[in-house]
């Protein structure tokens, strides 16, 4: 009798496609593009505008298991307190600084945990975007790691959206916050209007990873981000150096192990800028297959925030030690 | 097409408004989940059956629910 060997992760192969194919999401993500533009929604988009992949988001809100359904909808029953009335009498800081500490106390206090601020700049939001608050808070909050050990499956995917929950729900307490200081402040979780990496770089959180996702020296890879956007002066964080580039450029392990093949070993120009870029079509019809994928993020020797701390300091030390002198 | 943000998301607003909103909001969530319960209960079942045929089912016809 033989039997075949279970293989995990799945294998790229698909019980749904398209009959006409729709334009490739790389050339709509900007993919090649050496002039810098802001990015389109592409996929679990706003609904500020048709999709050209649509079909597939459709289908994936369709195929989830119950459990991230209800997850997906509490999210949204949440997020529309986003916003609100605003108090009348406005609370001063004595600086910028003091006043993005308050904003990171407070924010820790609601769940998150990692914060940052940082500014809102015309590549973390989309083209159908008007920024109105200049300032941001990042939140980010770590998936529980017994959730996604078996990634790529239902239990990651549930995972996925259960820190996506407790990150929004940070995020809306903490805008409700500064709201009642007297400054507008808008909470975006899982929504789709703004970008949050390019803000979370911003805000110091982390660096991008070869995977396109951030890497942080406190919590690794295994996260989600949620924001706060604010009228409030808050000190910038700025983009932070973490050695994530020195071992990107060598590392093989998210580009190798990607089940469908969607990670580039080189950084490529995408609207303009050169960087790490992950192939939208390769990766999202495998993301929709599995749930929420994020193998790429298991994988990584970032993974584990403790290990991330400790490689960084190594991979900074080793940068900051003297070049040998040439042989005689 | 407003987006989530303009449809459901209030500023400054009256209680009057926000109960609006939230009516709104809780019909389009229970939409959604009925046509999670309906009509993606029939590509639950398509797609395992095109999974053990070796086929794929086709998708392009799903536009915002309608199938």
């Amino acid at each position: 009798m033989s039997t075949s060997a279970p293989s995990w992760p799945p294998p790229p192969v698909y019980a749904f496609a398209y009959g006409s194919a729709p334009p490739s999401g790389n050339a709509i993500n900007g993919l090649g593009e050496t002039k810098w533009r802001r990015a389109r929604e592409l996929f679990h988009g706003s609904g500020a505008r048709p999709l050209e992949w649509e079909a597939l988001q459709s289908y994936f809100g369709m195929i989830v298991p119950l459990r991230l359904l209800l997850l997906w909808m509490s999210i949204r029953w949440a997020a529309r307190n986003s916003n609100g009335t605003v108090a009348k009498r406005k609370r001063v800081f004595a600086s910028p600084a003091d006043a993005a500490a308050h904003v990171k106390d407070v924010a820790r206090l609601f769940g998150a945990e990692q914060v940052g601020t940082g500014a809102v700049t015309e590549d973390c939001v989309y083209d159908s975007f008007t920024i109105t608050l200049p300032h941001a808070a990042v939140v980010a909050v770590a998936h529980d790691p017994r959730d996604m050990r078996s990634s790529p499956d239902r239990a990651s995917g549930i995972g996925t959206m259960r820190a996506y929950k407790k990150a929004g729900r940070a995020a809306l307490k903490l805008a409700k916050y500064i709201r009642k200081m007297g400054w507008r402040a808008i909470a975006y979780g899982q929504s789709a209007e703004v970008l949050h990496i390019p803000l979370a770089i911003n805000a110091g959180i982390g660096e991008l990873g070869k995977h396109g996702s951030l890497i942080s020296k406190e919590i690794g890879t295994s996260f989600r981000l949620a924001a706060v956007l604010t009228d409030l002066p808050l000190a910038h964080d700025g983009p932070v150096d973490i050695g994530v580039e020195d071992l990107c450029a060598t590392c093989l392990r998210c580009a190798t192990d990607c089940p469908p093949g969607a990670i580039a070993n080189e950084k490529q120009f995408v609207r303009g800028v050169e960087k790490w870029y992950v192939d939208f079509d390769k990766c999202v019809p495998y993301f929709v297959k599995t749930y929420g994928c994020g193998y790429c993020l298991e994988v990584c020797p970032w993974a584990d925030g403790g290990r991330a701390s400790w490689l960084s300091e190594r991979l900074l030390a080793k940068r900051a030690q003297p070049a040998p002198a040439p042989a005689r | 097409m407003a987006g989530f943000e303009k449809e459901y998301v209030l500023g400054e607003a009256s209680w009057r408004q926000r109960l609006a909103r939230d009516w709104r909001l809780a019909t389009h969530l229970l939409r959604v989940f009925w046509m999670w319960a309906t009509v993606g209960r029939k590509l639950r079942r398509a797609t395992e059956e095109a999974e053990r045929e070796g086929r794929a089912l086709t998708i392009d016809r799903l536009r915002r629910g309608r199938v």
